[in-house]
């Protein structure tokens, strides 16, 4: 992947994990499985994009990072959406689809 | 909000690296070994199942590495692991760091300790508002560039300026005061009563001088500082409106000043309106009273260019109604005036100091690239394992800060010691010195100084660092390495120094030429066994001249019966007190000066006693004052022999008649007749211009204030408590005042001289050890770099002698090269120091001679020490350690 590429994606990651995170806190490795199965397994996240997009979050007070215990009784650091982080979710999740309607409508004119 | 706390976020890696670092470790493996798990149920066999976990999870390393970027603020956790890594290098080597922050510490010391004095004096903004609008005015004449103004000149200046919304003048006045204890001299002022307002200075307590204060005959008033207000009358409130006898007349204290006004001088306590203390001579068209200067403040939107062009006009127009020796008001801005013959000095040795520091940095600079030679093997790997070119000069640039920084808090120290002895050494008198110290922006400048320095010195080995290639560095071990480049740096860093010495020591050397002239310089009178002292005479029952005349008489009389003193005389200006009084003149039967030309000026004094045997001055014509001359008798003076030549080429001057002033006189029987010639001496100081001398009598002129020149046998201090009892007998409400042997008024009179000689011998000084230093840094580094070349040479057959030539060949061709240029750059230097030098060239050639031999031969030391080492190189060994 070129860095250019990375660059354009790494605000739609963000919005990603944000949504991945709204139902339930995560740890890192189940949220790389809840993004696969939310792509329908056509999108595999890298584990040098996951790390730092999370660490980016938390600088932003958009999620928070924890110690807790998995179901199969393994320390794990969990990752919970703040009220701060579900606001962002919002905003983003509006501006994407304003942006994205505005594209296909554009795509699909003739 | 959010972007601090995202800051904030980042800054967390300084504190808690440990911590995180755990915790993205604990992360990383926790999140392996889940998917180690999610494998294993898929129905992997253990070991693929790990392997696959761990391709899928890609680089370790690089998912941490990406982390930590996103984590922490990058170039400040490069600054900061640049910091650790130069200190312990900088530690690794205490030598190096030691000699490098030392050589700093010197040159950035005397740099802080110069730029003390210098912003204490030329730059710190003065306390009175808007002071950039303030101007001191002196006159200036074709034959004395630095006047008095005369005060009926100044009343016109007064009524017809219209540059200026106020100007004042002052003079210093001593004021006697009879406290409880004992009689105090009070030092203060006698000012116009517009000189407060000229300065824009308000009263913290009662009221300031009006017209009317200032007018002959009114009630006398007297404005007191806070100092003078808290000592003398316990800070009361109520001292306003009572009355304060002050040299036996009783004055009403009106108001109290703050303490931050000094004018016209820093110790000044009290001012008293001028016009009480005019005596007739002084209430004349060009008569200059001692120190009576002008002080104005320019109106808004009026240049000091302006106002200087209408002074002009104005004292042009004035000059042809009341000739006055074609006097010009000169306007300097007050701030800078004050600094008068200081400021050419400090100019000087704030140069010198920077020179000092420059050599200090090229010096180690030099080091630094001989470091950083020693070094190319560590950078070279550096650069292979992938640091960029940049981040290596970085690194230096940041060792060389470090080492600027030491140097800085070693220089400032350095720098504050060395103040207090500078300070002491300055001279008194120079307006400002008690405002000198080293303060936020001297240290501010001691910070900039030497991060500049540290920038200067550290970018050459950064920059050459940089550009190293690093597979010709690696393959050569770093042993050969001496690549031409750096080598040529470093001869071209001591061949600045040199020529950068090589000036220091010519200014140095002409100083001191000058301070020897001064020496030898012949005042016209002689120096040895005298003791001079002032007595003023004023107040009370001495205002009547009959008083006076019997009270000086007496007080000679009794003087030259003092057991040990040879000849007492009074004479007014002492010489070499620092004062002269001047006036414009007139000879009967001569041209009237005012058609053509300006008139002529001389200096006056008033002598009496033998003061002819007191100086041991000749008597060259006619005779000398005696009982025949009184205040019954025609005024009679008597002149030198520069007046003589100047008046009367050939003729006899004896009989002839002059006159004072800047009108003829309104009688006949006013015209005074010259009765004697005497030798010519010089009043204002060695190396001091002097003008023509007309002397009157004591007992003619009878005065308020004189000066006692008293010749001893022996020690003249050794008679001053017999001289003090003497004169009390006379009259005990009188005391003598600044007792002071002719050496130590000489002493004080050639104490500019006498600094600049130590503080530039010291900065040449200095220098030629650094640059010494330098060269031996330089010479005995390549002959190291040059062991096998060397060893090759005495193999084949090359003898010590040869050796020492063509190693000492390389530090003389260095040195001349300096040598060279610093003596051009002197030639043109020098010019600056004009201004102090006494009957001595700028381009004078002893001097330049005995600089190059002793900078060459400094140099041929320098080389000669590692020329010796190379000479005793062993061909056998010196090889071997290929």
């Amino acid at each position: 992947m070129t860095n250019e590429k990375s660059e354009l994606l790494q605000g739609t990651l963000d919005m990603l994990i944000l949504k991945a995170l709204q139902l339930k806190p995560m740890h890192g490795f189940g949220l790389s499985i809840r993004l696969r199965q939310m792509s329908r397994e056509l999108f595999q996240v890298e584990m040098g994009s996951l790390y730092p997009a999370l660490c980016r979050l938390e600088a932003r007070g958009w999620v928070k990072a924890e110690w807790g215990v998995s179901d199969h009784n393994r320390k794990a650091r969990y990752y919970v959406l703040t009220p701060a982080g579900r606001k962002q979710l919002q905003a983003e999740t509006t501006q994407w689809e304003l942006l994205s309607s505005t594209i296909n409508a554009m795509l699909k004119a003739t | 909000m959010s972007r601090l706390r995202q800051f904030l976020f980042k800054l967390q890696p300084f504190f808690r690296r440990r911590k995180i670092e755990a915790d993205l470790s604990e992360e990383m493996r926790a999140h392996l070994e889940m998917q180690t798990e999610a494998n294993l149920a898929a129905g992997m066999p253990p070991e693929e199942a790990r392997y696959a976990a761990r391709r899928e999870f890609g680089g370790i390393d690089q998912v941490k590495e990406s982390y930590r970027d996103e984590r922490g603020v990058r170039w400040l956790e490069d600054a900061a692991r640049d910091v650790c890594f130069g200190a312990r290098m900088l530690r690794k080597n205490p030598g190096f760091t030691a000699v490098a922050a030392l050589t700093l510490a010197l040159g950035i010391g005397a740099n802080t300790a110069i730029f003390s004095v210098f912003y204490g004096v030329l730059l710190q903004p003065l306390p009175y508002p808007e002071q950039e609008r303030l101007i001191f005015i002196h006159d200036w004449s074709k034959e004395t560039t630095f006047d008095p103004v005369s005060y009926l000149n100044f009343v016109v200046w007064r009524e017809q300026q219209q540059s200026f919304t106020a100007i004042g003048v002052a003079r210093p006045w001593q004021f006697s005061y009879v406290g409880p204890n004992e009689t105090e001299r009070l030092n203060g002022a006698v000012a116009s009563y517009d000189l407060f307002a000229a300065i824009g200075m308000a009263p913290i307590r009662g009221r300031l001088f009006t017209a009317e204060d200032d007018k002959p005959g009114a009630e006398r008033t007297v404005v007191i500082r806070t100092s003078l207000w808290k000592r003398l009358f316990g800070g009361r409130d109520s001292v306003i409106g009572e009355k304060v006898k002050l040299s036996g007349e009783f004055y009403t204290i009106i108001g109290i000043l703050p303490n931050n006004f000094r004018i016209p001088l820093e110790g000044a306590e009290l001012w008293t309106p001028i016009s009480h203390s005019l005596s007739g001579e002084e209430l004349q068209y060009g008569y200059r009273p001692n120190a009576l200067y002008a002080y104005a403040r320019l109106k808004p939107g009026i240049s000091l260019e302006s106002a200087a062009a209408n002074m002009r006009v104005l004292a042009a127009g004035l000059d042809k109604e009341h000739p006055s020796g074609g006097l010009i008001p000169t306007l300097l801005p007050l701030a800078t005036a004050g600094a008068g013959e200081v400021r050419p000095i400090l100019y000087v040795l704030l140069g010198a100091a920077g020179f000092v520091l420059l050599i200090a940095c090229s010096n180690v600079a030099n080091l630094q690239l001989a470091r950083a030679h020693a070094r190319a093997r560590e950078f070279a790997v550096r650069a292979a394992l992938g640091s960029g070119r940049m981040r290596i000069a970085r690194q230096l640039l940041v060792e060389s800060l470090i080492l600027g920084l030491l140097g800085c808090g070693a220089g400032a120290f350095l720098g504050s010691w060395a103040l207090g002895g500078l300070t002491a050494m300055l001279p008194a008198g120079a307006s400002r010195m008690d405002e000198v110290s080293l303060n936020l922006w001297v240290l501010g400048f001691a910070v900039v100084a030497s991060l500049l320095t540290s920038v200067l010195f550290g970018l050459v080995p950064a920059f050459h660092a940089a550009r190293q290639n690093v597979r010709e560095a690696l393959a050569q071990e770093g042993r050969l390495a001496g690549s031409t480049r750096g080598n040529r740096w470093r001869a071209g860093l001591i061949i600045g120094e040199c020529a950068l010495t090589c000036a220091l020591l010519v200014g140095a050397g002409l100083m001191l030429r000058t301070l020897g002239n001064l020496y030898r310089s012949e005042p016209g009178f002689s120096t040895e066994h005298l003791l001079t002292f002032n007595w003023v005479v004023r107040g009370g029952r001495y205002e009547d001249p009959a008083v006076r005349y019997w009270l000086i008489h007496r007080a000679l009389e009794r003087l030259a019966a003092v057991p040990g003193v040879a000849h007492v005389g009074i004479v007014d200006p002492l010489p070499f007190e620092g004062r002269d009084n001047r006036t414009v003149y007139l000879i009967k039967g001569g041209t009237i000066p005012g058609e053509r030309g300006p008139w002529p000026s001389a200096n006056w004094g008033i002598v009496g006693g033998d003061c002819l045997g007191a100086l041991g001055v000749k008597l060259m014509a006619g005779r000398a004052f005696d009982a025949r001359d009184d205040w019954r008798s025609t005024r009679v003076v008597i002149v030198d022999t520069q007046f003589v030549e100047k008046e009367f080429r050939g003729r006899n001057p004896i009989g002839q008649l002059i006159w004072t002033g800047g009108e003829p006189p309104k009688r006949e029987t006013d015209w005074m007749e010259i009765i004697g010639v005497v030798g010519h001496i010089n009043t204002l100081g060695p190396g001091q211009p002097s003008l023509p001398q007309i002397y009157w009598f004591t007992q003619q002129t009878i005065p308020q204030s004189m000066g006692f020149a008293v010749r001893a046998e022996g020690e003249p201090t050794a008679v001053v408590s017999s001289l003090r009892a003497a004169l009390r007998e006379v009259a005990d409400d009188l005391s003598m005042a600044s007792v002071r042997t002719m050496d130590q008024l000489f002493a004080s009179n050639i104490a500019n001289q006498r600094l600049v000689v130590k503080l530039l011998g010291a900065f040449a000084a200095l220098a030629l050890l650094l640059a010494g230093v330098g060269l031996y840094g330089v010479v005995s580094y390549s002959v190291s770099q040059r062991t096998r070349e060397i060893g090759i040479r005495v193999a084949l057959g090359a003898t010590s002698r040869s050796v020492v030539r063509m190693t000492m060949q390389q530090g003389a061709t260095l040195a001349s090269a300096g040598l060279v240029i610093g003596l051009a750059a002197a030639l043109a230097l020098t010019r600056l120091l004009q201004s102090l030098l006494f009957e001595t060239s700028p381009h004078d050639p002893l001097v330049y001679g005995v600089v190059a031999v002793g900078l060459l031969g400094v140099a041929a030391l320098a080389c000669w020490l590692p020329a010796r080492r190379a000479a005793k190189v062993n061909p056998l060994e010196a090889l071997r350690a290929e």
